[in-house]
């Protein structure tokens, strides 16, 4: 279903007194948040040229990263101190089979493969995503979410408490179909 | 038999105070209410439906809008009439096998990776057929003779629930805590605390 399904959604419950174009904004962060969690998942097989020296620059609709694999071998997520502790300060330059993976450069969406591999090969992500074509029993909560954060912001058409009922019915709803929402973000899997 | 959707609209209507659905247009009253049977059927799996999964060779991971269809998540899988053990949580299978991105054989597990993938462990070596089963993505209604999905009686909940969202519109916040209390004893939840007690 489309974006515009679950902004008619948003319209309909909240008896069209939310601003459509401010609704818009808040459906996009909600769709972000969900991509904190083990919700819209996918898998990416993208062929990675030797060339790129073992940098792999993410997809724009990549929220999280799950899991790596290169040809088809897991790599573990280390942070560059205990690459550094690892293959010794000159991490960088170590070419051979990649047996880790790092986030290089956020700003950029990129990872930084270690060692460089030498040879073509795969890389395939597990990873959570953003995307406009909600499944359409999804749409349902994450209307309600939307609405709690269109109601709660200052404006003419404030409402603290409906906007946490529906808050409330989101997460309801959410766990209806099989999603958890916690306060705090799921720390990331080393 | 299940009932049609005109029988559920008018019911929900009625408790509405609103028969001729002058407040609460049909269309949005069936949207509403597919919503939520949807949603619904996804916790209690009133509605289940199978799909045969032919197995690629070597493909390890599934996804539930394209590869499997009219699914809304797995919750049983056989390989003829084998019963295959799902992996909980999906990660265990890293720890069941460090390579099971390339260990081959016959499927002997199974995992459901966040709500988008289906994984499959080890990766077949030849394809092979397995039978898929879990709670059916209900249609959405649109016209008033379509039979709903449930049964009389597991409607009654969709029902009520379809009731308290027409209501939080008109903002009437007690009424959608009472009957959010009614359908959560019903599926022997405590909901309505849930929905309300952060908002006092």
């Amino acid at each position: 279903m489309t974006r515009a399904a679950t902004l008619q959604l948003i319209s309909d419950l909240s008896a069209t007194q939310s601003d459509d174009t401010e609704a818009t904004v808040l459906y996009d962060e909600v769709i972000r948040e969900l991509g904190f969690y083990e919700v819209l998942t996918n898998r990416e097989d993208r062929f990675q040229p030797a060339i790129l020296n073992g940098i792999y620059k993410l997809s724009p609709d990549t929220m999280r990263v799950l899991e790596v694999a290169w040809d088809n071998r897991r790599l573990d997520r280390a942070s560059e101190y205990a690459l550094r502790v690892a293959f010794g300060a000159a991490w960088r330059l170590i070419k051979g089979i990649p047996l880790a993976m790092t986030v290089w450069d956020e700003s950029a969406s990129e990872m930084r493969l270690v060692p460089q591999p030498t040879d073509d090969g795969t890389v395939t992500l597990v990873r959570t995503e953003v995307r406009d074509d909600l499944p359409y029993w999804l749409e349902l909560p994450v209307a309600l979410m939307t609405i709690q954060r269109e109601f709660t912001r200052e404006s003419n058409h404030q409402d603290l408490l409906f906007a946490t009922v529906a808050l409330n019915l989101g997460k309801l709803f959410l766990a209806f179909v099989g999603v958890k929402i916690f306060d705090v973000r799921p720390t990331e899997e080393q | 038999m299940a009932e049609t959707a005109s029988v559920i609209v008018d019911s929900i209507l009625r408790r509405l105070r609103d028969p001729l659905g002058e407040a609460h247009p049909r269309s949005l009253v069936l949207d509403i209410y597919s919503r939520v049977q949807v949603a619904l059927n996804a916790a209690r799996g009133y509605v289940l439906a199978d799909f045969s999964l032919r197995t690629v060779p070597g493909k390890p991971l599934y996804t539930m809008d394209g590869d499997i269809n009219g699914l809304q998540r797995v919750t049983t899988v056989e390989v003829g009439n084998v019963h295959i053990d799902e992996v909980i949580p999906w990660r265990n299978l890293w720890k069941l096998s460090p390579t099971w991105y390339t260990d081959a054989g016959s499927v002997q597990g199974w995992a459901m990776v966040g709500l988008g993938l289906f994984a499959v462990y080890p990766v077949p070596s030849v394809s092979e057929t397995l039978q898929l089963r879990g709670p059916k993505i209900t249609p959405m209604l649109t016209e008033d003779d379509e039979p709903i999905s449930f049964r009389s009686e597991d409607a009654d909940i969709a029902r009520d629930l379809t009731v308290a969202l027409l209501l939080l519109r008109w903002r009437d916040l007690d009424m959608v805590q009472q009957i959010t209390q009614i359908a959560g004893e019903r599926m022997n939840l405590h909901i309505a605390q849930t929905v309300m007690e952060e908002a006092r």
